[in-house]
């Protein structure tokens, strides 16, 4: 949470909690856990009724202009949605959405009913393998006539198999291309998966000869910058959701410290036990502070939001994990047990710590960055 | 002049047009430099003076400028890139606030005009050999004679004290008095012939930054105590408090944040310019390590810029400050014990004179900031008790009478 949040925002804020709150407690998380689909359209309906993915898509498009920094706005959201584990495709929806309105064609009748919750578009972004780099995909789109012809196998794909349609970046001749697939297309197999997140469900999509009309290209020229720019705000987005996990989970353990005696007193106030409190402290409010300056560079179009996207992701999914180690051992035996919730929240952060290349994965590019 | 203040954007400009055209840009050399540069300190804060711009937010009447803490963070904002006279960070940064606080009318009144105008420098005095972290067992004696109290004993840890003109110094009054309220605050002059100041030689030798001072029976004059006799403690926390603001880039201090870049920061090595210099930017082995620390550094200086928006905007008390000290006492030593290992032998093995060692000296040199200014111990304690809002650890020494405490002390040792 930044500190210079506007009225606006701040409302947004509220809202979205007490909806959270009120809609998906943890103990539905826990119930839907057990379920094939890890959320319910209705919940996702009432959800996009809140306006919520409306935040990435302009006004002329049926979108809405909260404070002029989607980026941010966004942020918001999906920080609540961290801090309650709340179900729902919303980054692949905030990041299609964004896709779609910046199409040759803006997809006003799609993004119309995918703003209203009806229609439901994934991203198809990773390869088998943790492949995460572009360069390295092995989906291709050809041209046949007017046609084209995509071959090739996604991985990790969010809500994949719930989605009716698929927006999925390939390499073509001349540069990456990504095409909305509808997922009843001959020749799309798509492959339910489970996560270690309760609620959140991956698929793995594979592609044989599928034949797309010309229009099924959201644009003519190459998308590569376009791509990069989805690959950006899904990121940051992912970050800022794991800052809520992490926030929430850091606020109930402190919480639990103070009404836990041990040897006569409260154990947080052993200084063995506060003084790591405090260093945690210190990493969730960077983990906040790096987020925000990703974002900030983002939504200004700063290219420099390539190094600031990564630097984020390499730090808070870095330190996100450990913090979730250090507070099972604060929390003592009751961490490691299933009725306790904070296993429920280490599940979150370590799929997000993963899914879009780890910590490990955009170091490296931050590594290339410095040699060049 | 009339009453009403000057908004803070048209004094952004006003203030921006005299820094231009007086101030000079901060060159590489300038930023790299870890020691004061007292004549220039002088001659800058004289000039901001006689412009108007020293103590924006002190009263007109002790020779500020009547304005606010905005226009105050305003103009730290806007001399960011121009050397400014950092040597004062202590005397305008804590010292005034904590003299306006609870200084006596003739002592504001004679004091913080000198200070705005670099006349004088002052600094405070809390750690004593006996004890760095745990000020309130001062030892330092506190006498009354007639209308003035005589300080005998010694403190040390002080910054600067070498060309100071006064010191903030805590010390006991009352010996029978439980050990946080026997403890009076005296603005001690540090000229008087009965102080004698020695320095500490840091480990990594070269100049000292340290000092201690013994105190001789030095007499200061009883207007010279701020608050009351007894009120030393409450003073103390109110002076850390402005230290901790100051370190946060709120109220007057210029901020631990601000003044910082990739490219300049006065506890870090900048690592990718270590690891090109020393040859092993390439290394597969250190890539990992490498990256990992130039990440922490960006960060760090993003937690900053945090820290300071939401204290300046009043949704984070001064106290925030520790959070970035904590910070900065983790993550430099991190950084030091990196270059170690980028520049390898030659950072400990060198051939080109006083040029060579700077990775080693660093070394040493950096664990300071770990310690200083209170340890990361203290700044734990203070982020886990006033941030968290967490239970301090009960300790024996807050209610029995000191001189019970000293005797009980004793007694374990023999």
């Amino acid at each position: 949470m930044r500190f210079d949040l506007n009225d606006d925002q701040e409302m947004l804020r509220q809202t979205a909690r007490r909806f959270l709150e009120k809609e998906a407690p943890i103990a539905t998380i826990r119930e839907r856990g057990g379920a094939p689909e890890g959320f319910t359209r209705a919940w996702w309906s009432a959800a996009s009724e809140l306006g919520w993915t409306s935040l990435a898509v302009p006004e002329p498009l049926g979108g809405y202009i909260l404070s002029g920094h989607a980026g941010q706005d966004l942020a918001v959201v999906v920080e609540e949605i961290g801090r309650g584990i709340g179900p729902g495709p919303f980054q692949p929806t905030a990041v299609c959405l964004d896709a779609l309105t910046r199409a040759d064609a803006p997809r006003e009748a799609l993004i119309a009913d995918v703003l209203a919750g009806g229609a439901l578009v994934t991203w198809a972004f990773g390869e088998p393998g943790n492949t995460w780099r572009p360069p390295e995909f092995g989906a291709r789109a050809e041209r046949d006539g007017s046609d084209w012809v995509l071959d090739g196998v996604k991985a990790y794909v969010e809500a994949g198999a719930q989605a009716e349609l698929l927006l999925v970046t390939a390499r073509a001749a001349d540069g990456l291309v990504q095409l909305l697939v509808p997922a009843r297309t001959v020749g799309v197999t798509v492959i339910a998966g489970q996560s270690l997140d309760l609620v959140r469900r991956f698929a793995e999509v594979r592609f044989s000869q599928v034949r797309l009309p010309a229009d099924a290209a959201l644009t003519a020229a190459p998308a590569d910058a376009q791509v990069e720019r989805q690959l950006q705000l899904a990121l940051l987005l992912q970050c800022a959701e794991t800052n809520g996990v992490v926030e929430r989970a850091f606020e109930f353990t402190v919480e639990y410290m103070r009404g836990r005696h041990a040897f006569g007193r409260p154990i947080a106030s052993y200084q063995a036990l506060k003084h790591r409190l405090a260093d945690m402290l210190v990493r969730i409010h960077s983990c906040m502070a790096t987020t925000d300056a990703a974002l900030d560079a983002f939504d200004a179009g700063d290219p420099d939001a390539f190094r600031l996207s990564r630097i984020a992701k390499a730090y808070v999914a870095t330190k996100s994990t450990a913090i979730m180690g250090d507070l099972v051992q604060m929390s003592g035996g009751i961490g490691v047990t299933w009725d306790y919730d904070l296993h429920i929240f280490e599940r979150r952060v370590a799929v997000n710590r993963a899914v879009l290349g780890t910590p490990e994965l955009h170091r490296a590019a931050i590594h290339q960055l410095l040699v060049a | 002049m009339s009453d009403t203040i000057e908004p803070v954007e048209d004094f952004r400009l006003r203030a921006r047009r005299w820094i231009e055209a007086n101030l000079e840009r901060r060159s590489a050399e300038a930023e790299n430099s870890h020691r004061p540069d007292r004549d220039r300190d002088r001659r800058i804060q004289t000039m901001i003076f006689d412009a108007g711009f020293a103590g924006l937010a002190v009263p007109r009447a002790y020779g500020g400028a009547g304005l606010t803490l905005d226009h105050q963070r305003v103009w730290a904002e806007e001399t960011d890139a121009y050397v400014r006279p950092t040597g004062y960070m202590v005397s305008l940064g804590i010292m005034l606030p904590t003299l306006l606080d609870h200084g006596t009318e003739a002592v504001k009144q004679r004091h913080i005009p000198r200070l705005l105008r670099g006349e004088e420098s002052w600094i405070q005095l809390l750690s004593e050999p006996s004890g760095g972290s745990d000020m309130a067992g001062a030892l330092t004696r506190a006498t009354r004679r007639g209308e003035a109290y005589v300080i005998s004993g010694s403190k040390m840890w002080s910054s600067n004290a070498n060309y100071a003109d006064y010191g903030m110094c805590l010390a006991r009054v009352n010996w029978d008095a439980p050990k946080h309220q026997g403890l009076g605050m005296f603005c001690v002059p540090l000229k008087d012939a009965r102080v004698d100041i020695k320095p500490i030689i840091p480990a990594q030798g070269g100049e000292p930054h340290f000092f201690i001072e013994y105190f001789d029976d030095v007499e200061v004059p009883a207007e010279y105590v701020l608050g009351g006799e007894g009120d030393g403690w409450t003073v103390a926390q109110r002076l850390l408090f402005h230290e901790r603001s100051a370190t946060a880039g709120v109220a007057y201090g210029y901020g631990m944040g601000g003044g910082e870049s990739e490219g300049r920061s006065s506890w870090r090595l900048n690592i990718a310019e270590i690891a090109r210099r020393y040859g092993s930017i390439h290394a597969p082995e250190l890539a990992a390590q490498i990256a990992d620390d130039y990440i922490d550094l960006v960060v760090g200086m993003q937690l900053g810029a945090r820290i300071n928006a939401g204290t300046r905007s009043g949704k984070l008390e001064g106290h925030w400050g520790s959070l970035l000290k904590l910070g900065l006492g983790i993550d430099s030593p991190a950084n030091a014990e990196t270059a170690l290992a980028a520049a390898g032998a030659d950072g400990v093995v060198w051939t080109d004179g006083n040029a060579g060692g700077e990775v080693g000296l660093n070394w040493l040199r950096v664990r300071g900031v770990s310690i200083a200014g209170g340890s990361n111990e203290i700044q734990r304690n203070i982020v886990s008790e006033r941030l968290l809002g967490l239970p301090r650890e009960p300790g024996e020494d807050i209610k029995a009478p000191f001189s019970e405490l000293m005797k009980a002390r004793s007694a374990r040792r023999s």
